[in-house]
């Protein structure tokens, strides 16, 4: 009964870049999703492709190589994404993050990121709009944005001309086991699916998924809204951002962390985050969040007062809470892989993920050292012994 | 940010609204009501602005005596605030079980309320051809909205073509003041109700109806059956318009096209409930017209969430006077609830008025039909989304090279529904594409009448 | 001016307009009446296409004519862009052709 090598769970970005890797690797991928295609964590992303807001590490490691593989994609794949390696700006607005700013920087160039502090001329040349006492930034060429829905589109496209298949609309129901208890068949509401490897890429729902396979996952929701302007053309010419977004990525808070990250699209549009709070799945949209983010955003572009305000997203990440992705085979049911936890840098770091996942798969060289991201790691084995203890 | 907590909120000055106010004001319960027009009235009773004088101010307007003493008594109320001018951009749920709206008014900027009457109304259908962004192509409610609004008619050669209530009406008015009307040509035949033959047609309709007709055929104007719009043409602006003959599911018969020189098009092809509100504040949906779904709602007009009703329109399409009599039922239940004075007999004799208009709505549903044939006179290169420029070719691309098959998708991947009208004009259209392509409805009608934003608010605003 | 599109005595509400009042498109002079909106002005003055588009620089001009459709977006003495058809004249405004996407508020 294997009528697939591998079936993924989960067509947001991270799911269909598995899928295309997988399919790259002449694997037979299935893709199933409970909902429509593409239409969780990823449809209400910004599509951020960052190495400015990771500090040298595992993760950095990850995304300079999703970097590099975003571009491979934007050369190779048949459907466009709005690729758009454009550079980051990341804004000091306080004295706090001043030093902090300047910090990173070096480490960040101690590492071989290329990162420029920018004065206050060199902000007003890159981003004529900015508000006029801002007067210490700093350039990353190599952040990038991509269209994220187009992007997982145009992933699942190709891995469809691979030989793919993907079905929407198709929730699992449960796994079976072979008598080594090893993952041998996944159970949907469409049927039963054979395959030899199973992978979890459910995002903020995988840690439900990983139950039904019956073991654990300490990934939860974090919720965040993202705003969308009317079409005004380019006021922002980079992904800017103020440099206490990075310290809102790790303040782990049910009350909303607010930091201003503004960036126009290739529609016309100008995206403005980000909030971030552990509340569960709560979609609703709250309108303190939203004022406070246009407010921020505000005091970083001026101009924005008069721009129509448009739409709201309401999304949630996969949390974990050593803030690492969760990329490997579990421990306990061989033959099921995870690829979660990535919080707000799915999008960016999907490619490598892909790529781990389909080197696990495969058994082939990895693009980065997988190690850091395996499920049995101490950090979270800590965050799971304390949350029994509490329990 | 002050927010003034209110007992009752009424969205909409139309005929559901206004009804709905003066029964609740009547049960001494206060109402604010909130509309963006100036003045009372919605598109129906669409009023001239308050700088020009007007002798006698509703001879344009069908059930003018029965709304100016609606409007008499509820101005008449201490209980009644009319906010005006003000743009609803978001609804929020409050942990309390209130609800709070923000509005675009910088003086005025929210209130909470414990319960709200949606009376929203409705968004015109326009089906795209070739040509219908073309300046000079405007919706047969914008041609409405000029002359009762504006004094002005559409243009100097008029073609009024596409199906639904509104064109009998806005083309005896525009006869009336002397424009020029080319071509007026419904897509259905309307013949088959205004000759009183469906039952349920009540008889004051199908002498309505008769009415404008007698009123076009004094100005010499004749209305074209089965015939469509299929294309405008012109440099800049509209020039020409082609007109065809169609079958009955609206196909256009090979050999009938025909061109006319007119310098404007009003068009459209009916009503799609405006579900905005209803659908941010989580209410069911009755989307068996996954083109035009509409708010589910019980016999006293009560939507699927407590607190919320809706009236008119947006429970689906029924008119001016099944709108009055849900409004009056709807403000009622509220008032009730509120603890207002509420006679429960009242209330009863209201729900009895309003339950035998079902005849009529169900024979109406019957008459208000888009035919799929629509469909085949588009081509590749069509806009369907005006305000992101999206053409029919990109929608199938996205569906057959993409693999979008509900809304949401189509959206994401062409835009569709993204720009300033926020699907308001586009949606219907996309989801009758989409179960053309794929055979079935989308699984997600509706989908692009979730709104978080409401209207485009600056930002300054917030 | 017999053709005019504005409705003169045919008007059975015995319709009188407000002040006359002067603005200009793209700097050529218009007359109005106060208490007419910006579209209906333009269009009583031949005047079709109120915006150009973003991608094609398609022109524009009034469409659904109650504020849902935005297609009629003009700018007025150089603000962020406003709806032609809800946004009344006033004597001496300078209203502008509308380009999408193009330079956001001045």
């Amino acid at each position: 009964m294997t009528d697939h090598d591998v079936i993924v769970i989960g067509s947001g970005v991270v799911g269909a870049s598995c899928a295309y890797e997988l399919a790259l690797a002449g694997r037979r991928v299935l893709v199933v999703d409970r909902g429509n295609l593409t239409s969780g964590t990823t449809a209400s992303g910004e599509g951020n492709v960052l190495v400015s807001d990771k500090p040298p590490g595992p993760e950095l490691d990850l995304a300079r190589a999703s970097v590099s593989r975003w571009a491979d994609y934007a050369a190779e794949l048949s459907e466009g994404f709005e690729y758009e390696p454009k550079g980051g700006v990341v804004i000091a607005t306080d004295d706090a993050s001043r030093a902090g700013l300047v910090d990173l920087v070096s480490r960040h160039r101690d590492v071989g990121v290329s990162a420029q502090l920018l004065d206050a001329d060199g902000l007003r040349e890159a981003e004529p709009h900015l508000a006029h006492d801002l007067d210490l930034g700093a350039l990353y060429p190599d952040d990038a944005q991509v269209q994220p829905v187009l992007a997982s589109s145009a992933l699942l496209a190709d891995a469809r001309r691979l030989g793919a298949e993907v079905r929407s609309g198709n929730e699992v129901l449960g796994f079976s086991f072979d008598s080594d208890g090893r993952v041998a068949a996944v159970r949907t509401t469409e049927g039963t699916f054979g395959a030899g490897a199973v992978v979890n890429a459910a995002g903020p729902w995988s840690s439900a998924l990983a139950r039904l396979a019956g073991t654990d996952l300490p990934v939860r929701p974090r919720r965040g809204h993202l705003l969308v302007t009317a079409p005004v053309g380019r006021l922002v010419h980079h992904k800017v951002y103020e440099a206490g977004y990075v310290d809102t990525l790790t303040a782990d808070t049910s009350e909303a962390q607010v930091s201003a990250v503004v960036e126009s699209t290739p529609s016309g549009t100008i995206l403005l985050g980000s909030s971030r709070e552990l509340v569960d799945f709560d979609t609703t949209v709250d309108l303190d969040v939203v004022r406070r983010i246009a407010q921020r955003a505000r005091r970083l572009f001026p101009i924005l007062a008069e721009v129509d305000l448009l739409r709201i997203y309401v999304g949630f990440r996969p949390w974990v809470p050593d803030h690492l992705p969760i990329i490997g085979e579990d421990p306990q049911v061989r033959g099921l892989w995870h690829a979660t936890g990535h919080e707000g840098a799915g999008i960016g770091l999907a490619p490598a993920t892909g790529q781990l996942i389909r080197a696990g798969i495969t058994d082939t060289p990895p693009p980065v050292d997988p190690l850091p991201f395996r499920v049995a790691r101490p950090s979270l084995m800590a965050a799971a012994a304390a949350r029994t203890a509490h329990g | 940010m002050s927010d003034r907590r209110v007992p009752l909120v009424v969205l909409g000055a139309g005929p559901a609204g206004v009804a709905a106010a003066r029964a609740a004001v009547e049960a001494r319960v206060a109402v604010v009501l909130i509309d963006l027009g100036a003045r009372l009235g919605g598109q129906y009773h669409r009023r001239e602005p308050e700088a020009f004088a007007t002798s006698a101010p509703g001879a344009l307007h069908h059930g003018w005596a029965r709304w100016s003493e609606d409007v008499t008594h509820l101005e008449r109320s201490p209980r009644f605030t009319h906010v005006a001018g003000a743009g609803v951009w978001a609804i929020q749920h409050l942990a309390d079980g209130g609800m709070r709206i923000a509005t675009d008014r910088e003086d005025l900027p929210s209130f909470e309320t414990d319960a709200l009457i949606i009376a929203t109304g409705a968004n015109e259908r326009v089906v795209p051809f070739p040509g219908w962004d073309l300046p000079g192509v405007l919706t047969v409610g914008g041609a409405q909205a000029l002359l009762k609004g504006q004094g002005m008619r559409p243009g100097h050669a008029v073609v009024i073509s596409g199906a639904g209530p509104l064109l009998l009406p806005v083309a005896a008015a525009l006869a009336r003041v002397r424009t020029n009307i080319v071509a007026l040509t419904d897509a259905n035949d309307p013949r088959r109700w205004l000759s009183g033959s469906p039952r349920g047609i009540p008889l004051s309709k199908v002498r309505e109806g008769a009415s404008y007709l007698a009123t076009l055929a004094r100005h010499g104007v004749r209305l074209r059956p089965r015939t469509a719009a299929i294309a405008a043409h012109g440099d800049g602006r509209v020039e020409e318009v082609v007109l065809a003959r169609l079958e009955r599911d609206w196909t256009p018969i090979p050999g009938s096209e025909r061109t006319v020189t007119a310098d404007a098009l009003a068009t459209s092809h009916g009503f799609v409930p405006d579900i905005g509100v209803a659908v941010g504040l989580g209410c069911l949906l009755d989307a068996q017209d996954a083109s035009a779904p509409a708010v589910v709602v019980d016999r006293s007009q009560a939507t699927s969430v407590p607190g919320v009703w809706a009236a008119g329109e947006v429970t689906g399409i029924g008119g001016a006077d099944v709108a009055v009599h849900e409004g009056r039922v709807a403000g009622l239940a509220a008032a009730l609830m509120l603890g207002g004075d509420v006679d429960e007999d009242e209330l009863e004799r209201a729900i009895a008025r309003r339950r035998a208009d079902a005849p009529f709505l169900r024979t109406l549903a019957g008459v208000l039909t888009v035919g799929d044939g629509w469909t085949s006179w588009l081509t590749p290169d069509t806009t369907v989304c005006r305000c992101e420029e999206v053409t029919l070719a990109t929608i199938d691309e996205a569906i057959e090279r993409r693999g979008a098959c509900d809304l949401r998708s189509v959206k994401l991947t062409t835009r569709c529904g993204m720009g300033h009208c926020q699907a308001r004009i586009c949606g219907p259209s996309v989801a009758a594409l989409l179960t053309a392509r794929t055979g079935q409805p989308p699984a997600d009608a509706g989908a692009l009448d979730r709104r978080p934003v409401l209207h485009p608010v600056p930002l300054g605003r917030l | 001016m017999a053709d005019s599109l504005r409705v003169g005595d045919e008007d059975p509400r015995g319709l009188t307009r407000g002040a006359r009042v002067e603005l200009t498109f793209d700097e050529v002079s218009i007359e109005a009446y106060a208490g007419e909106s910006i579209a209906a002005a333009l269009l009583a003055a031949d005047v079709r296409a109120m915006r150009r588009t973003r991608r094609h620089e398609a022109p524009r001009g009034l469409f659904c004519g109650i504020g849902a459709c935005h297609d009629c977006l003009v700018r007025v003495d150089g603000s962020a862009p406003v709806r032609a058809c809800l946004t009344p004249v006033r004597d001496g405004m300078a209203v502008t052709t509308h380009v999408l996407g193009e330079g956001g508020p001045s």
